[in-house]
């Protein structure tokens, strides 16, 4: 009897142990919660704000509007309509891009910009104040605290009367161009 | 005597119930250790500014809630696709895995966020799956298109497994 009583100890202890050694990792399985704030332009990481009042925020995104239908236009007080064929405009300074990632907390974390729009639009873009040249494509680094003026030059020749629409294209990598 | 004996054994037996009770409908007993992820084991880490430790657990949160907003960028704007290279990273820490080398997957529930082994090459996915040898990390990446969301937060769960052993 004692024997079986010891019998069972020692396999009770061999049991234990048994368990003990077993408890290494297999399996781990976690969900992790992300929160994304989506936000106007002129408030995200690499910002785009308004400095003219044909540029504006379309439900956040931001908008450059030479027509009526621009919030800012105002019939009463006669403003312009719009733009009349073969003309050429330059506004300067018709929005800001500035870099607000996070990254620039601690460090500096300057990023190259890119902006397109499409070609034979009537429409090129330059930097900072005017000095005569446009294109369809700029680029160009924005550090943190350092926003950069983008003009737009419309170029209004061999245009009907009506609305013109195009889209602008802008990307952004991390680090100075050219680095 | 006898009795004694008796006495002795029921509650020994009953001991040994309670284990093969507990190792067979229990088991597998690492499971309950595993979930509780950070008090045994601890595969992921972030990597600031976008990822933190909230309460113990990783969360990712881009918005002006975050410890690590500075003050400036409180979110993404909509219809842009943004990507963030090292958002957080699985650490195989073999003391702890007691594995040399683990399979970890990382799954998103929706296109607008996607997933990555950094650096971005110009390829994601929804679900990615890699191994950690042991004592390494592995950085994870992620690109949030926020193409037709709404302005206000944006939340979802992403879900990290890891499995002792290689992949295949």
């Amino acid at each position: 009897m004692m024997n079986k009583l010891i019998g069972l100890a020692i396999l009770l202890i061999g049991m234990m142990l048994a368990v003990g050694a077993g408890a290494t990792f297999r399996y781990y399985e976690a969900d992790r919660s992300i929160t994304v704030a989506i936000v106007a332009d002129d408030n995200e990481f690499i910002d785009l704000t308004p400095a003219q009042p044909y540029a504006y925020l379309n439900n956040g995104k931001l908008t450059i509007e030479i027509s009526t239908k621009n919030q800012k236009y105002n019939e009463t007080l006669g403003f312009g309509r719009g733009l009349s064929p073969n003309t050429t405009y330059v506004f300067e300074h018709m929005f800001n891009v500035s870099n607000e990632l996070w990254e620039n907390n601690e460090t500096d974390f300057p990023i190259c910009v890119s902006i397109s729009v499409p070609q034979n639009k009537g429409i090129e873009i330059f930097e900072g104040d005017w000095a005569g040249t446009s294109s369809t494509q700029l680029q160009f680094t924005v550090y943190h605290d350092t926003p950069v003026s983008v003009g737009m030059v419309f170029d209004t020749s061999n245009m009907g009367l009506g609305d013109q629409q195009v889209n602008m294209d802008i990307q952004a990598e991390a680090g100075a161009c050219g680095s | 005597m006898r009795k004694v004996i008796k006495f002795a054994v029921l509650p020994i037996i009953l001991v040994m119930i309670f284990f093969v009770w507990g190792v067979f409908v229990v088991k597998p007993i690492p499971v309950v250790l595993a979930v509780d992820d950070n008090t045994s084991v601890s595969i992921e880490n972030p990597l600031p500014p976008y990822a933190f430790l909230s309460n113990g657990y990783l969360k990712i949160d881009i918005s002006n809630q975050s410890p690590f907003y500075p003050g400036f960028g409180e979110g993404l704007s909509p219809d842009t696709v943004y990507v963030f290279n090292d958002v957080f990273e699985i650490y195989n820490n073999e003391t702890e895995t007691g594995e040399s080398v683990i399979c970890v997957s990382v799954t998103s529930p929706t296109p607008a966020i996607g997933l990555f082994v950094s650096p971005y090459t110009g390829t994601w996915s929804q679900s990615i799956e890699f191994e950690v040898p042991a004592n390494q990390s592995v950085k994870v990446g992620m690109r949030f298109d926020t193409a037709g969301l709404p302005l206000g937060d944006y939340n979802q769960h992403i879900t990290i497994q890891a499995f002792g052993g290689s992949c295949e």
